[in-house]
C-alpha cells in the first residue's frame, strides 16, 4: 500500500515535471511565448525589460486561474498593456497556454 | 522651420513628442535623436561611428549617382524635375501635392519624373530606386528637415498619425507601444529607439538585410514582425505614416544614407 | 406546398445531423463533413479579404487558410477543420481589432506637460 503510493505519486511528480519543461520550451521559442523578449527569467541570456520580471510569480499569481487569464489576455485587466493577447489572438493554443502556466507558476 | 507652412495642430504635435521625450531622455539632445537608438546606449554608438567611418553603403551612393545624371531616352534628365536640380532637397520630401491631394515621397518623385519622360518606371524593391534615393540623401546630408503641412494635407497626415498609435497584428503592437511607450527599454539585447529621429537616415544599409533599404521596406519588416500582413511599398497607408513620422522629425539634421543594425 | 416543405427541411436537417454525429466516416458522412469545412475555409477566405481590405490582416490567416487547404487535399478532414477554424478565429479577431483601434487610438498620443494642462 504505501509502496503503492509512493509510485503514483512519483508518476504524477514526472508527469508535472514533463508538463513543466513543455511549458518552459513554449516561453523561450520566439515563434511561441518569446517572453524572453520582455521579461527577466530566470537561466535566460539576454532578457528584456519592457515587460516585469518573472519571480515568485506563485507568490504574486496564488490564484493559478488569475496568471492563466493574464497570459490570455493581458488587456482585460489593463486596456494599454503592452502584452500580447495570447489566448485572445490565438497566439498560442488553449493546451499551450495551460502548459506555459503550469512553467510560469514555478517561478 | 518654416513656422506657418506647418498646420497647428501638427506643429503641436511634434513639439509633444520633443517634450515627451526631452522629459524621459533629461540627458539626450534633441538633436542627436537623429542617431536612433545610437543616441541611447553609448558603447554601441562606438562600433556605429567606426563603421561610419568606412561605410558599406558607398558604392551605392556612386552607383546612384551615375543612374542620376544618366540622360533619358529623350535627353532630358532626373535634375530637370527637380528644384535645385535634384541636389540637397530631400530635407523637403515627402511633400504633400496640393493637386493630386497625395504625398509624395522622394521615390514617387523619381518615377513621375521618369514617366514625365517617356522612361518606365522603377520597381519599388528594387536596388536602381533605392541607389538614387541614396546619393539624393547624400547630397542632403546637413540640411535641416522641414516638412510643411498646408492646408489640405491635414487629413493625410492624420491618417499617417493613426497608423502610428494603432495597434497592428495578432501580436498586438502600435508603432507606439514600441518606440514611445517602451522607448529607451531593452527588447532582448536591443534598445527601443525614439519615434523622433525615425526618418532621417533613409535610405539605411541594415546589417540585417546586408544592403540599403528604404523607409518603406522598414515599415513593412515591422508591420510583419508584429504579425500583420505587410502593405505595399509606397502604398497611400506607408505614403502617409512616412510623411507623419517626417513631420515629427522636423528641426531635425537629414543623416542619410546611414547604417543601422 | 407540403412536399416541398418537407424537402427542404430534409435537406436542412440532414448534413447539420451528420456533421453532428461521433462517427464522421460512413461515406456520405464524409463528404458532408467535407462539404462543412469548405464552408468554413470559404468564410475565413473572405474575412481575411475584410481585413486586407481594411489594411488589418494577419499573415497567420493567410497560413492556416493554405494549411487547411493542404490538410483537405491530403484526406485530413479533422486537420483541415482545425486549421480552418482557427484561420476563420483569426480574421475575425483582426477586423475587431480594426473596429477597435479605429476608436481608441487616440489614447496614446503621448501625455505631456501641455496635454495635461488643459481640464
Amino acid at each position: 500500500m504505501v509502496l503503492l503510493a509512493a509510485s503514483v505519486h512519483e508518476s504524477g511528480f514526472a508527469q508535472t515535471e514533463g508538463r513543466v519543461q513543455k511549458g518552459r520550451e513554449i516561453a523561450f521559442d520566439r515563434n511561441k511565448g518569446n517572453c524572453l523578449a520582455c521579461h527577466w527569467v530566470k537561466g535566460a541570456e539576454l532578457p528584456g525589460e519592457v515587460g516585469p520580471p518573472l519571480v515568485a510569480m506563485g507568490v504574486r499569481f496564488p490564484e493559478r486561474a488569475a496568471l492563466r487569464d493574464q497570459i490570455w489576455d493581458a488587456s482585460r485587466r489593463n486596456p494599454e498593456t503592452l502584452m500580447p493577447p495570447y489566448g485572445r489572438h490565438g497566439i498560442l493554443t488553449e493546451l499551450e497556454i495551460d502548459l506555459l502556466v503550469d512553467f510560469v507558476h514555478t517561478l | 522651420m518654416s513656422g506657418d507652412a506647418v498646420s497647428g495642430d501638427a506643429r503641436q504635435d511634434r513639439d509633444d513628442l520633443v517634450a515627451f521625450f526631452a522629459k524621459r531622455f533629461p540627458d539626450v539632445e534633441f538633436s542627436d535623436h537623429a542617431n536612433g537608438a545610437y543616441a541611447l546606449d553609448e558603447a554601441k554608438a562606438r562600433q556605429w561611428r567606426e563603421i561610419e567611418d568606412f561605410p558599406p553603403y558607398e558604392p551605392m551612393i556612386d552607383e546612384g549617382e551615375r543612374l542620376f545624371n544618366t540622360a533619358f531616352s529623350n535627353g532630358s534628365g532626373y535634375a530637370a524635375c527637380f528644384e535645385h536640380e535634384g541636389i540637397g532637397i530631400k530635407q523637403r520630401y515627402p511633400r504633400f501635392d496640393p493637386d493630386t491631394r497625395q504625398v509624395v515621397t522622394l521615390e514617387l518623385a523619381v518615377n513621375h519624373c521618369r514617366e514625365l519622360n517617356g522612361e518606365s518606371p522603377l520597381s519599388y524593391t528594387g536596388e536602381a530606386i533605392t541607389a538614387i534615393t541614396a546619393y539624393m540623401a547624400f547630397t542632403s546630408r546637413g540640411q535641416k528637415f522641414d516638412i510643411s503641412v498646408p492646408e489640405g494635407a491635414e487629413s493625410a497626415f492624420n491618417q499617417g498619425k493613426q497608423f502610428y498609435y494603432s495597434r497592428r497584428g495578432q501580436l498586438n503592437f502600435a508603432c507606439s507601444n514600441c518606440h514611445l511607450d517602451a522607448a529607451g527599454l531593452r527588447l532582448r539585447a536591443e534598445i527601443l529607439s525614439a519615434t523622433i529621429g525615425h526618418a532621417t537616415h533613409w535610405p539605411a544599409y541594415r546589417f540585417k538585410w546586408q544592403e540599403l533599404g528604404g523607409i518603406h521596406r522598414r515599415f513593412a519588416e515591422c508591420n510583419e514582425q508584429v504579425g500583420a500582413v505587410a502593405l505595399d511599398h509606397q502604398s497611400e497607408a506607408y505614403r502617409n505614416l512616412e510623411y507623419f513620422m517626417t513631420v515629427m522629425n522636423n528641426g531635425m539634421t537629414l543623416n542619410g544614407p546611414s547604417t543601422r543594425k | 406546398m407540403r412536399m416541398a416543405w418537407l424537402l427542404l427541411i430534409l435537406a436542412c436537417a440532414g448534413p447539420m445531423e451528420i456533421s453532428g454525429s461521433a462517427d464522421a466516416r460512413t461515406p456520405e458522412a464524409h463528404v458532408a463533413h467535407n462539404e462543412s469545412v469548405q464552408t468554413v475555409i470559404q468564410t475565413a477566405r473572405q474575412k481575411f479579404q475584410q481585413a486586407l481590405k481594411l489594411d488589418y490582416a494577419w499573415r497567420v490567416t493567410a497560413d492556416l487558410i493554405s494549411e487547411a487547404e493542404k490538410r483537405m487535399a491530403a484526406g485530413d478532414t479533422q486537420g483541415a477543420h482545425d486549421a480552418a477554424t482557427r484561420a476563420l478565429l483569426s480574421a475575425e479577431a483582426s477586423i475587431l481589432q480594426a473596429e477597435h483601434e479605429s476608436r481608441v487610438w487616440r489614447e496614446r498620443l503621448p501625455k505631456t506637460a501641455t496635454s495635461n494642462v488643459k481640464k
